[in-house]
């Protein structure tokens, strides 16, 4: 187990690298810069800022500087929050997208896998085909139509919830439903589709014919073999969540990593959207690393 | 994994299709949009760019059954013409996935050995990339247009696509037909052009049909960052983002192109499911 951890870590690090040199050289390769904005600086000055940043030397000598810094984890100062590194802005930004994220998550497992396990058990029934219409529904609908949907009932409507910002526990709620909601729904699809197959297995009629109870077959021995396919498919998921918390962050006005690294985009400042980029390359081939471990262990017949 | 030859419409399955009447509601319901869409420049009641400042936004009337937007400009209209950008994009998209997507994973599995396993790696390893930040990049640091907007959407999708079609390709290509075709002295490309791709056509479609909802939501994710199809045309993307601000107000701005998105993209879903469960044994039950 080790060494598979050791291994796929060692093949990550040129996967980051060469993350960090294609972003480095699009980003730069396109024309406009960070002090190249519509409202006009005195040349001057922004020949001096770009000094400062060392924007004015040669490519391969900023991008041998970054890369030399990226060795200390130095991302580099922000060039359009002054005063700030894109450490700190990631250092604030990520705790408020990871609580956006496992929030979304738990909302996802807790409705998906029950909905879906449900759904098997009345296979043909009335209440497979609302499980499977509200699936169906629930994957049509993109996130940021269901997010404005929400505040419009639940917030602008009913009062239940506060529109929007980021702060206490109930202005957690729409913005986890509406980012978890398409991926509860692909659970129950998923966990449905296995637990029909599952159900139908040899070692689930012994189970019965050893006179194990109907529900500890159903959501201990059944749902143990079904949650395999869930658990590789949280894998990314993680990505999708993050990219999905983008437009979250967005209609919330929630000040997540997200929404920086969209800010920054825009106004070209190229440290923080290469620091972001690089910060979920690593976060995600970890998530895919856990998930693939846990893969393992769910499943012993798997190898190394 | 099975070793079955497939064709393109096993005559068992065509009867399944017929009889699930919902499928045939939504490829209904699928054809009815694409067609209005297409139609736009004939049957949309006003040019899509014509503003009317002294009307402003209206819910909808006679004279504009979808109601007006900020701008006095007829949401139906511009929904007609909307759908037309949505689905040349998920169209495009697809289109270009595919190309990338079949031709990769044709290759990799029909080499085998070790290029297939650098292939694959390599696209493990691409899987596990925040890719559509970089898609945000390309748009933001290119030009905005729609042909950027094309390649960078299809580039994201080819992945699913070749592990599909490498899976294929391994499974077919030590089949008798294509063995008797090696003997009859046909190339590799011949083979892999007459005998290995038709037989592949199934899932391929399958999935393909499923790739275009994909791609138009996501063309619609980005026109709600300000990235996709720029003023002033209109994608369904944009006319979302742009109702949803004023939701309060002229709620009927967020709620029309949001409806059809929605039912474009379920019709494509559902239709997309159903081919697969007919053209793709392997998911039969």
């Amino acid at each position: 187990m080790t060494k598979f951890i050791l291994r796929r870590l060692a093949v990550s690090i040129p996967v980051i690298f060469l993350v960090a040199t294609t972003t480095f050289f699009i980003m730069r390769l396109a024309p406009g810069g960070p002090f190249q904005s519509e409202r006009a600086i005195p040349e001057e000055i922004r020949a001096n800022l770009e000094a400062k940043f060392g924007l004015d030397q040669p490519l391969w000598v900023q991008y041998g500087r970054y890369l030399r810094n990226l060795l200390r984890f130095d991302l580099g100062p922000s060039y359009k929050y002054p005063e700030r590194t894109v450490n700190q802005i990631i250092a604030e930004g990520f705790p408020v997208s990871l609580q956006l994220g496992l929030a979304a998550l738990a909302f996802a497992l807790l409705v998906g896998i029950p909905g879906g396990v449900l759904a098997a058990v009345k296979h043909g029934g009335v209440l497979d085909r609302l499980t499977m219409s509200v699936i169906l529904v629930g994957i049509s609908v993109p996130t940021f139509v269901l997010g404005p949907l929400l505040v419009f009932v639940f917030a602008l409507t009913l009062y239940w919830f506060p529109p929007a910002l980021w702060g206490a526990p109930e202005q957690l709620v729409l913005p986890a439903i509406t980012l978890g909601l398409p991926y509860s729904v692909f659970i129950a699809r998923l966990t449905r589709a296995e637990m029909l197959e599952v159900l139908s297995q040899d070692y689930i009629r012994t189970a019965r014919a050893k006179g194990v109870g109907e529900f500890r077959i159903l959501w201990r021995h059944a749902l143990n073999g079904a949650l395999l396919p869930v658990v590789s498919f949280l894998g990314p998921a993680v990505a999708d969540l993050v990219t999905g918390s983008i437009v979250v962050e967005k209609i919330f006005a929630i000040p997540g990593l997200g929404r920086y690294f969209v800010e920054s985009a825009f106004s070209r400042d190229y440290t923080t959207v290469l620091g972001t980029v690089l910060f979920y390359a690593v976060l995600l081939i970890l998530a895919n690393l856990v998930v693939d471990v846990a893969y393992r262990f769910l499943d012993p017949r798997i190898e190394y | 994994m099975a070793t079955v030859p497939y064709s393109l419409f096993p005559v068992p399955s065509l009867a399944r299709m017929l009889r699930n009447r919902l499928m045939l509601v939504c490829g209904a319901v699928l054809g009815l949009i694409v067609l209005a869409s297409l139609l736009a420049p004939w049957i949309a009641p006003y040019p899509y760019e014509q503003i009317d400042l002294k009307l402003g936004a209206v819910p909808p009337s006679r004279a504009h059954w979808l109601g007006t937007d900020t701008l006095g400009r007829d949401l139906l209209s511009r929904s007609l013409y909307g759908g037309q950008i949505s689905i040349a994009v998920g169209v495009v998209g697809t289109l270009v996935s595919l190309l990338v997507g079949v031709l990769y994973g044709a290759l990799a599995g029909y080499w085998g050995g070790r290029a297939d396993e650098l292939m694959m790696r390599f696209v493990d390893l691409l899987y596990s990339l925040p890719y559509l930040f970089l898609v945000i990049i390309l748009l933001v640091f290119f030009s905005n247009s729609i042909v950027m907007l094309f390649v960078a959407l299809g580039l994201v999708q080819w992945l699913t696509m070749a592990r599909i079609v490498r899976g294929q390709t391994l499974s077919l290509k030590n089949a008798e037909f294509v063995q008797a075709a090696r003997l009859a002295g046909t190339g590799s490309l011949g083979i892999l052009l007459r005998h290995l791709l038709p037989n592949m056509l199934g899932p391929i479609v399958a999935y393909g049909t499923l790739t275009v909802p994909h791609v138009i939501l996501q063309e619609a994710f980005l026109s709600f960052l300000g990235l996709g199809v720029q003023p002033p045309r209109s994608s369904w993307g944009t006319l979302i983002s742009d109702g949803a601000g004023v939701m309060g107000l002229f709620p009927w701005l967020v709620f029309f192109p949001a409806v059809i998105l929605a039912t474009a993209l379920f019709a494509l879903n559902f239709l997309g499911d159903g081919l697969r469960d007919a053209l793709d044994p392997r998911q039969r039950q």
